[in-house]
Order: C-alpha cells, then structure tokens, then sequence
C-alpha cells in the first residue's frame, strides 16, 4: 500500500498531460484506430468470410508499431528541455511511452478479441512495444541533449528511426518489431522461435540500459553546468 | 599371441550377442495390393502388408503414403497411420484399406519406431491400376471369363469398404459357410450400397445351397441364414433339363417377397433378381451366364457423384457466423477517442488527471474484453452435419452417410475423431486457397483420426460412411379402415416431423420420441408442395436428392445425431439428417 502510494505521488508530480503531449495521445489514437475499425468483421456468411481479401489487422499492427516508434522518439527531445531533476526526466519519458500504450489498450483488446490470438501473444507483443519504444524515447532524449538544434534533432531523429527500420530488416533481426509482432501474430508455432525472441527482448533490454547510462550521463553534465552556472 | 586371438574372439562373440536384439528390426515380409495386385484409382484399396518381428516385442507405427501432384504441380500427401503391436519372433498381415489417387507416383510404405523411420519400401504401381471398377470371380475352378478377377474366398474383404472398386461378384462353387463373419457382413454392406452379386447356380447349387438354404427362417447371424437372406427364392432344387441342345443342371424354386424373374427361357425362369438396398443379387438358373450381354448392361448406378459432395459446400458457405457487432465496437471506440479528446482540457488542470484517463482506457477494455468474449461469440468452430440415413424396411442394416463441413476461426491442430467405416476429405470444386494434408490414424480399437492443421478463417469438408443398425421401422395395416401406420424409433434420439409417404401421398405422423412407437391413422393426406415448402433450405437440399425420386411407400424423418464426428470444444454444430425408410420387402 505505502509503495502504491508512493508510486501515485511519483506519478502525480509527472507532467504526463500538457497540452503538446495530450494532442499527441489523441493524434495517435486516431491514426491507430482508423486501420483498426476498417478491420472489424461483420456477422456474415461463411462463403464471404473465407473468399480472399485484404485483411485489415496486419496493416493495423503495422501502423501502430510504426506511430508509436514515432511519438516514443519524439517524447525525448520535449523532455530534453524541462527543467526537472534527471531523475524526473528519465521517469517522465517513459511514464510517457507507458501512458501511450495504456491508451490504445481498448484497441488491443479489440485486435486480440476478432483476431483470435491468444492473450499470451498479445501480452508479448505488448512488452516488446514497451520495450522498443523506451529505447527510441531515451534516444530521442539523448539527440535533445547532445543537439540543442532542432533543426539537428529533426534529421537526426529521422534518419536513425530510418536507418534502424531498414538496417534491422538485414542485420540483428530480433530488433526490429515490425518482425517480431509478425512472429507473434502469426501462424507459426512459438516454440520454434524462442531464440529469435529471447535476442530481441535481451537485445532491447541492453539497449534500454546502455541509453539509460548515456541519459543519465548527459543530465548529469548538464546538472553540473546548471549549478555552475554556465546554462 | 594365442592369448590375444582368444581375447578377440571373446570380444566379437561378446558384440555380436549385445548387438543382435539391437539389429534386429522388423521387416516388410511382403505386400499385397488390391484384387490379384490391381486397384482402381480413386477408390479405397485393400492392402495387406506382412511384417515379422526378430527382435523384441515393440509398438510400431505402419505408415502409408503417396505423395499425388495436380496439375499446376502442387504435391499433397495421402497417408494413414497404424499402430502395429509386433512380439518377438511373429509375422502379423495388416489389413486396411487406402485410396490410392496417383497412378504415377509410387505408394511409400515406411515402418516407424517412435519418430524413427526404420524400415521403408516404395512400390511402383505404375502398371497396376483399372480403368474400369473389378469384376471378381470367387470359387470358379479356372478364369472362366476374361474380365473378371478371380479371388480365392480366403481373400475375399472382411470390410464393405475394401469393395470400393468392385462392381460385381461372381459367385461359383462356393459354400457360404466359408466365409467369415466379416466376411459375409463385408459383402453385404457392398450391395446395400449398390454392388452388384451374380450367383451361377445350376451344378454349383449342391455347393452353394449346404444345408440351411432351404430353411424357411433362418437366422440372419448363420452363414447359410445370411445367404438364404440374400438368395431371390426359397425352396431350390435342381433339375436336369436341356437347354440349347444340351442337358444342364437346372434351378428351380419359389419366388421370396421382394424378388422378381428377371430373365426367363422357353417360359422358365432363368436369372431371379432380388434388390438389397441400392444392391442386386442376380440368381442364374445355371452354372454358366446364358445371357452375357444383358447381365453386363446392368443398370447400376453410380452412386456416389461430386453434386452430392458439394451440398456440403454449398449449405455450409449459407451459413452465417455471429460476430461481435461492428457497430457497437465501433461506437465505444470513437467515443472513446472523443472522451480522451475532450478529457485533455480537464486533465491539464489537475494532477492525476492523466491516471484518471488510463484508468478509463483499462476499464473500457475489460468491458470490450467481456463482450468480445461472451460465449456468443467465443466459438472457434462452425460445423454443419448432413446425413443421409438409408434403410430399407426388412434389412438388417442401414447406410449412412455424413457429410461434415467445418469452419475454423483460428490456427489449430486439429484431431478430428470419427466412427465411422469409412472417411475420406472432400475438397470443393471451387477452392479459393488450398487446404493442407490430412493425414488419417487408426487406433487398434478402431478409432478413426484425421490429423491436420486448421488455418484462420478456413473451411475443411469431409465425408464418412458406415454401416449401422437399422433401428426404424414402418408398418402400414391395411386390414383396417382407414389404414393405419404403425411407426417404431428404437434409436437414442427422436425423429422428428416425420411423414409416411405412400405412392405419391404424404401423410404426417409428427416427431417420434427416442425409444418410441406411435401409430396413426392414414386419413388425411398432406399437400407436397406446402410440406415442401416448409422446409429449411438444408432439409430441402437432402430431400432434393435423396427424397424426390422415391416411389412406392417410405419413411422420411429428421433427426439431430447421433454424428459419428466427434464434437470439438468451442464448436457450434447444426446436423441434419434425413433419416429414410423405403418400405421394399413387406412393407405393407
């Protein structure tokens, strides 16, 4: 109880709504749900459902993995530039990329409940977003802090979420989520997959971690130039 | 040196002995395919595989199988499974029946140990197969006739379904009494379901007619009950007579109910005909065919046609699935964006606005959760049965036929159980993707298994045969005024809204409860078109086929099982079965 407590005042010092980051919120809800209520079936007839036709759901997952890579990017350069304590800023971003997935719970739910999968599934394609967008958060605010530029941080950002998109499809596969999510909900059988997944879930926990050091670099050099005076 | 020599050959002795029960394994001894090593393509096939065992008792897996190619080179499999318990030191002859599809492609026999394959043959078939379904000829002293395939009665089938390609059987010299009882319940199965049986009699009778065909009621378990059964008149004798410039052996005897003269010369009987369900027995007055040709033009039909398939198809693709509401999710999700929207000038405002909402989003997916899942729509299967039960009235047995058509929601691996004689996969004419192999597994006990992978939002069809008790019956008694029907239900469900047809009158006797028997008077006749008319469209596509063409008098009924398809979990199932009853023999 005293930790849940604590946990709710940690939480309630968050700026988690302002109002740049609720339009966010509700710019990606829309994106994300309109592939999504394209997908929903219909009670018909069993000749119509098993004719072939463009299914909505895979463009649905496609969509939200890629805006929510996008919106978790973005949270980092804003929280570069609070003026907080690094610890609040570390928690605050990815409250942030917590907050953004708790929102489009309805839609996964939904996607869970008329595409068949198992709750396992989901669940596990759910903590493999945490876990990739956390990581493209903490970079975003490593970009923030090393290029105060936002000319520098637009290019930047967009070139490595590019350049990480593509380069994962060749090379260190289990980190892109775009095949990983196709591993979860496709056809195949988990089992033989195992290692695929423990490397991108181990693989982002690093990654998570390194950037975490450098974060926590960065804010401390700049905490110091701060009680310097120099910023 | 002599010390070192001896040491060896204890070494080799010693290996030798350790590794005999090791390296011994059974062996394929030899295989037996078809009539005489012939089959015809398309239609199930008895093979007989013998294995031995040196080695130690063991639980093997038999496995056959035939890799067929279509047209645009797509390769499916044909394979059945069989667990073969072998002891040591035995030889066993496996039994079963297989449709072979390919002529081309040689039938794979391996032999499994677990996941290890460890013995394996192929057989070419290439020269093997029929255009034509077989004619056999059991007991004739040498291949009287040039298109029949002459079988010893040791090797005649001990199940219906091994008759699959055969025609028509010849019958020679032979005593019932020889034949097994699966044997004989084989040979009866086929001709309910339109084989063909013609019995040379003449100097064969003496053989043939043993000692109980002349009983007035012989029990039908008896060999010779069995064959008097089948058998178009009582009381047969043989008499010289000369027939086309020659004295002959001459049958002669009274005609059985049901049976009619087929053929008669200079003003006697020569070929009795008697119908066994879609089947005939032709009885020959003599030894040998005198009238060739017109016993060759029978009129058998083919009683299996791919209309008949693809009802299946048709009556489960007018099926509708319930789905949860489009416009109910779709509601709750764009009010849900609003309120997150409209939230946000009231969230900014106060501190734990932002758990407020997320605790909103959470609550919101409970509840679609709880809809989603409702047990309206959480079934993973939607399965129509439509069977045809075929009886007729003074038979012991019944043909039934089940067409079974599945639509999966979700990947499974499927295991579907059926009891059944026969099960074969059904693939529609119009197929938009293609289905994945089936592979068949008989347990000892005799359980049927079709193993195979469901894919999401696909169909599978398939169909099963069996024989069973025939446990319905009709009598009408005319003696009375109006005539009455007396109808009996002795099965495990009720028959429901059943009619008794009588020429081209129908007459409604209503639902007969399980276990039942109810008698109805014959006064008012129902109108055809409206009974029709009345029908769901599933009931009147089985009457369409199997109902329409009836003449004479019957029994039509519905009734809801029993399937001899095994219910999965998460399925929602319709059956349909047209249960009918063509009053033949004695009916009235």
């Amino acid at each position: 109880m005293r930790y849940y407590a604590k946990a709710l005042d940690i939480v309630s010092h968050m700026e988690l709504v302002t109002p740049a980051t609720w339009s966010t919120y509700v710019s990606y809800l829309i994106l994300s749900g309109i592939p999504l209520l394209m997908a929903l079936p219909s009670t018909t007839r069993i000749d119509a459902l098993v004719e072939p036709r463009l299914s909505m759901l895979p463009i649905f997952t496609t969509v939200t993995t890629l805006l929510f890579t996008i919106y978790s990017l973005n949270f980092g350069p804003v929280h570069a530039k609070l003026k907080k304590t690094p610890r609040e800023i570390q928690t605050s971003v990815l409250a942030h990329v917590c907050l953004l997935l708790v929102l489009s719970l309805p839609y996964w739910t939904v996607f869970q409940g008329i595409s068949g999968h198992s709750i396992g599934r989901v669940v596990g394609a759910l903590a493999y977003l945490v876990l990739y967008g956390s990581c493209w958060a903490l970079g975003g605010l490593v970009i923030g802090l090393r290029w105060p530029s936002e000319i520098a941080q637009f290019n930047l950002k967009y070139a490595l979420l590019i350049a990480g998109m593509l380069g994962t499809f060749f090379i260190v596969r289990p980190l892109n989520p775009l095949l990983t999510l196709s591993i979860w909900f496709g056809e195949g059988s988990l089992s033989e997959q195992w290692g695929f997944l423990l490397m991108g879930y181990g693989g982002l926990v690093l990654v998570v971690l390194a950037l975490f050091v450098w974060v926590t670099i960065l804010l401390g050099k700049r905490e110091q130039l701060r009680e310097g005076g120099i910023v | 040196m002599r010390q070192y020599s001896f040491v060896l050959l204890l070494g080799l002795v010693g290996i030798a002995l350790t590794a005999e029960p090791m390296l011994a394994q059974p062996r394929i001894e030899a295989i037996d395919i078809g009539f005489n090593g012939r089959f015809l393509p398309g239609a199930l096939t008895p093979i007989v595989v013998s294995l031995s065992n040196t080695g130690t008792t063991q639980v093997f897996d038999l496995e056959v199988s035939q890799e067929v190619r279509d047209f645009n080179e797509r390769s499916s499999v044909e394979r059945l499974r069989l667990p073969v318990s072998l002891g040591t030191e035995t030889r066993k002859n496996i039994s079963f029946d297989f449709s072979i599809k390919s002529v081309s492609a040689p039938l794979q026999i391996k032999l499994f140990a677990g996941p290890h394959e460890i013995v394996s043959t192929a057989i070419d078939i290439r020269e093997r197969w029929s255009e034509s379904p077989f004619s056999l000829g059991v007991a004739f002293q040498h291949n009287q006739m040039p298109y029949w395939e002459t079988v010893e009665p040791e090797k005649l089938p001990k199940r219906w379904t091994s008759y699959q390609s055969v025609q028509r059987v010849y019958w020679g010299r032979l005593d019932p009494g020889r034949l097994s009882a699966a044997q004989r319940a084989a040979l009866y199965g086929w001709l309910l379901r339109g084989g063909e049986l013609i019995v040379l009699s003449g100097d064969n009778w003496y053989e043939q007619s043993g000692t109980g065909a002349t009983v007035a009621r012989p029990s039908w378990a008896t060999a010779h009950g069995w064959w008097a059964h089948l058998l178009p008149i009582a009381n047969g004798q043989v008499v010289p007579r000369e027939f086309n410039g020659r004295e002959v052996s001459w049958l002669e005897g009274d005609l059985r109910a049901g049976a009619r003269v087929a053929e008669e010369a200079d003003g006697r009987p020569i070929v009795w005909e008697l119908p066994i369900g879609y089947g005939n027995v032709l009885l020959v007055a003599l030894d040998a065919l005198p009238l060739e040709a017109k016993l060759l033009a029978s009129s058998r039909e083919d009683r299996e046609t791919v209309e008949d398939d693809q009802l299946i198809v048709k009556a489960l693709g007018a099926m509708t699935v319930r789905l949860p509401s489009r416009e109910i999710l779709s509601a709750l999700l764009i009010l849900f964006v609003v309120g997150i929207g409209l939230s946000g000038l009231w969230a900014v405002r106060h501190a734990r606005g932002a758990l407020w909402v997320a605790f909103s989003a959470v609550v919101l997916s409970l509840v679609l959760f709880g809809y989603l899942h409702s047990p309206e729509f959480s079934k993973d299967r939607y399965s129509l049965d439509l069977g045809v039960l075929l009886g007729w009235q003074g038979e012991p047995l019944a043909w039934e036929q089940s067409w079974y058509g599945v639509f999966f929601r979700r990947l499974h691996n499927e295991a579907l159980a059926v009891s059944s004689d026969s099960a074969k996969v059904l693939e529609p004419v119009r197929a938009t993707r293609p289905s994945g192999d089936v592979s068949t597994e008989i347990t000892p006990a005799g359980a049927r298994y079709l193993r195979f992978r469901s894919e999401r939002e696909s169909v599978r069809f398939f169909k099963a045969e069996r024989m069973v008790e025939l446990l319905l019956g009709f009598w009408v008694d005319r003696t009375v005024s109006p005539p009455h029907v007396r109808v009996y239900n002795q099965t495990s469900v009720p028959l429901q809204d059943a009619v008794v047809q009588m020429g081209e009158e129908l007459y409604s006797v209503g639902t007969i409860a399980a276990q039942a028997e109810v008698v109805r008077p014959l006064t008012a006749a129902i109108n055809k078109s409206e009974w029709l008319h009345r029908l769901s469209a599933e009931r009147r596509m089985l009457w369409q086929r199997w109902g329409s063409s009836l003449s004479g008098s019957a029994l039509l009924g519905w009734a809801d099982g029993p399937s001899p398809w095994a219910m999965a979990d998460n399925e929602e199932r319709t059956i349909i079965r047209l249960v009918l009853i063509e009053g033949t023999k004695g009916a009235e």
